[in-house]
């Protein structure tokens, strides 16, 4: 008996060692990760670091058409380029990335994300905005150096999410950021759907466009969020709907939905109930990638709602700038 | 079933805080060292110290490079193609911080055959535009990691060879304080440490600059004429209580923590820790580096180094590596012992448990919370002949008392 119950035991806690490698859901790192400023090849390192699946980064043209990792079409909330470049704002007082070749945008230093303008940092926790620390904006061909580089010497494999930021925005200026993108991504390689780079867009024709005209294999997801924000010309209420998801299982491999399209959030952050995107996404062999959790600015229980993600509406992965913390949370509840 | 899980937990808890020390050295391996990427990435794998090394500018400035000249780890030669001195390099001491700000940082190679020294890391002729950071930046990294993180990490400042900025009438030590001090980093609790090989500088820092922060001697293998410091008069009993008046931690060459036969077997520990831990000096010895050894052999001198040696804790390329050994190391023992113990109790609970009705089931449910806790203590008493920290008993019998009072009070809740 005795025996018997010592084996039992040994059993389960090797089970339980073994689970903790088995397959969660996707973590991917929402601009590198919160802990350093957004985008930079230290944000990214780090998010390596914490083991994040992915990493998620966005990409702008600059006027002579290199591709600069930044989220926004302006340089005001992550630069000083008001100190480096005071007389090259536009009209709106702000200084747009496809107004600067790539050396002067080198001239550059980044910090932690503050409301353009003022001298408030946008999340208070993170690192500290007005530290002197002088970052660098990463072109693409560094980021994916940076991901080819690390790959080599951790031995182990990340992944590189590309958001391409408005392309409709970009073909005003008469070139395609996308197939810009295709090309880059070309010269490294980087075509085929097992290789480690996923590309993301608002502009769900512009992905049809890779996958049709540019003939590329490299695995799409098509960011969804509301039609009255303006992100796109796209209809988003056509893509949510069955017909629009069947539509889209043609030539992407997921959605990375708002996350609240996939669940109703009270006024108090709390979850009233599931609707039924994900269910339908699965029905058409869409993984669903929801955006963006957010430890430090959740206002209800951080552990709950990735577990409620998780369990209840099963989504395949999470955007969030925190992964270190949702990995830990994932692993713990196997 | 629940007992049983409470005392591994505990347990786990109790290991976590006993392991030795991790100390990411340069950083990590897996970027150009010493770049604010590479200590980035140490911070997020939990290395509990970061190491960096200081040399000085022209113009005084704190730079984070570890060698003296430039051409190991950086572009001078094509940026600045005439500074270098007669022997062919170019010297940190010979620019300013401007000029230095121009250059870009990749992996190192040898400066006489541009050949990758770790051909397995970091590609060095990658185009990634990494770059030289100052001690300041250094330091507002580590201060804003800590704060976005929440994790408290700490830096070990090593400063590289202070007799030889000597020779240009520079102090680099005070420059050195001077800068920790306008971030008001001056005392022993501060997430600051400084080591130098220059065992006087380490006495000048202390009492002629009153520094008090927490120091480290570093150690090598003496070589009359070539060595600033009499390392085997330090690594002696006498030389250990001397330093043990000044530094906090010895932080040796591998070499003389252990003895190696001419194959690179260990055959023995030197008195080097046993001296150190009778005056209540920490040992960190140099460098681990997991991609010079193969198969399992890295594995297996950690160990050592661990349960043998008895060390403090490690400087190591891989800090990642290394806090994996020890926290699995750490599982296995604690799982192993825990099983055997609260299995063996458990079985008699449930024995008793169904024999007997409710009220007596209470009693006997104390007696078995008793008996468990009893041959638990003893377990962890074995196990902490290898720990060699008297502090770790008194934690564990603290936590016994905890666990017996909850598991006690836990009794409805109890099930199997």
């Amino acid at each position: 008996m005795f025996v018997y119950m010592l084996n039992i035991h040994l059993i389960l806690i090797f089970i339980v060692n073994i689970c903790q490698g088995i397959e969660r859901p996707l973590v991917i790192g929402h601009r590198g990760s919160a802990y350093l400023p957004e985008l930079t090849l230290e944000s990214q390192s780090i998010a390596h670091a914490y083991q994040a699946d992915m990493v998620e980064i966005d990409v702008c043209l600059t006027r002579d058409n290199q591709l600069i990792v930044i989220h926004d079409l302006y340089l005001n909330a992550v630069s000083n380029v008001k100190d480096i470049y005071p007389n090259r704002s536009r009209s709106d007082g702000y200084h747009y990335v496809i107004d600067f070749d790539l050396n002067e945008l080198r001239n550059l230093t980044i910090h932690e994300r503050i409301i353009p303008f003022t001298n408030t940092q946008v999340y208070p926790a993170r690192f500290p905005s007005s530290s002197s620390i002088p970052f660098h904006l990463a072109t693409l061909n560094e980021t994916i150096e940076l991901l080819l580089g690390l790959s080599h010497s951790t031995n182990q494999q990340y992944q590189l999410l590309i958001e391409i930021k408005n392309p409709e925005y970009h073909s005003q200026y008469n070139t395609s950021i996308s197939s810009i993108l295709i090309s880059t991504l070309q010269a490294y390689n980087l075509t085929e759907s097992h290789h480690p780079i996923v590309i993301q867009t608002f502009h769900i024709e512009d992905l049809l466009y890779i996958r049709e005209n540019l003939n590329s294999r490299l695995r799409l997801i098509a960011l969804l969020t509301w039609n009255h924000l303006n992100e796109s010309s796209s209809n988003f209420d056509f893509y949510r709907s069955e017909e629009g998801l069947q539509k889209l299982e043609t030539f992407v491999q997921a959605i990375a939905p708002n996350m609240e399209l996939l669940v109703n959030f009270a006024e108090d952050g709390s979850i009233i109930n599931v609707t039924n995107l994900t269910v339908l996404a699965h029905k058409y062999n869409l993984a669903v990638y929801p955006w963006t959790f957010r430890h430090d600015t959740y206002k209800g229980n951080f552990e709950q709602l990735i577990d409620f993600f998780h369990r209840t509406v099963q989504v395949d992965g999470f955007i969030t700038s925190q992964p270190d913390i949702v990995i830990e949370l994932l692993e713990k509840k196997i | 079933m629940f007992v049983f899980v409470l005392f591994f937990y505990y347990l786990e808890i109790c290991q976590g805080l006993q392991r030795p020390l991790v100390i990411g050295h340069r950083g990590v391996a897996y970027l150009p060292e010493l770049t604010l990427a590479s200590q980035s990435m140490a911070h997020a794998y939990g290395a509990d110290i970061i190491e960096i090394d200081v040399c000085l500018s022209r113009d005084d400035q704190l730079i984070i490079i570890h060698d003296t000249y430039l051409d190991g780890v950086t572009n001078v030669k094509d940026v600045f193609p005439n500074r270098n001195r007669t022997n062919g390099r170019n010297y940190v001491i010979d620019f300013t911080l401007e000029e230095l700000r121009i250059l870009t940082v990749r992996e190192r190679v040898n400066p006489s055959t541009n050949v990758q020294v770790y051909p397995l890391r970091f590609p060095s002729k990658s185009i990634v535009p990494f770059r030289l950071s100052t001690l300041n930046e250094t330091i507002e990294l580590l201060l804003g990691l800590n704060h976005a993180t929440g994790r408290q990490r700490q830096l070990l400042i090593e400063i590289k060879q202070p007799e030889y900025h000597v020779l240009y009438n520079k102090s680099i030590s005070k420059i050195v304080i001077e800068t920790l001090n306008a971030y008001n980093l001056t005392r022993s609790t501060d997430p600051i440490i400084i080591q130098t090989f220059n065992i006087e500088e380490l006495m000048h820092i202390r009492y002629n600059l009153h520094s008090q922060l927490r120091l480290f001697a570093l150690m090598t293998v003496y070589q009359a004429g070539v060595s600033v410091s009499d390392y085997d008069f330090y690594r002696s009993e006498e030389g250990i209580r001397n330093l043990s008046n000044t530094v906090q931690a010895l932080a040796p060459d591998h070499v003389l923590v252990v003895d190696y036969d001419i194959n690179g077997e260990i055959m023995g520990t030197s008195n080097l820790t046993k001296w150190a831990h009778q005056y209540n000096l920490n040992v960190y010895p140099y460098t681990f580096r997991k991609d010079l050894f193969p198969g399992s052999s890295f594995e297996k001198l950690v160990e050592y180094f661990w349960h043998i040696a008895q060390v403090d804790g490690f400087i190591t390329d891989h800090p990642d590596v290394i806090l994996q050994l020890l926290q699995n190391d750490t599982t296995v023992n604690t799982t192993f012992s825990t099983t055997l113990t609260t299995t063996f109790n458990t079985t008699s609970s449930t024995t008793l448990t169904t024999t007997f009705n409710t009220t007596l089931t209470t009693t006997s449910s104390t007696t078995f919370s008793t008996t468990s806790s009893t041959t638990l203590s003893t377990t962890i008493n074995t196990f902490n002949t290898t720990l060699n920290r008297s502090s770790a008993n008194f934690l564990h019998l603290f936590l016994l008392i905890i666990t017996f009072l909850f598991t006690s009070i836990k009794r409805s809740e109890l099930y199997f």
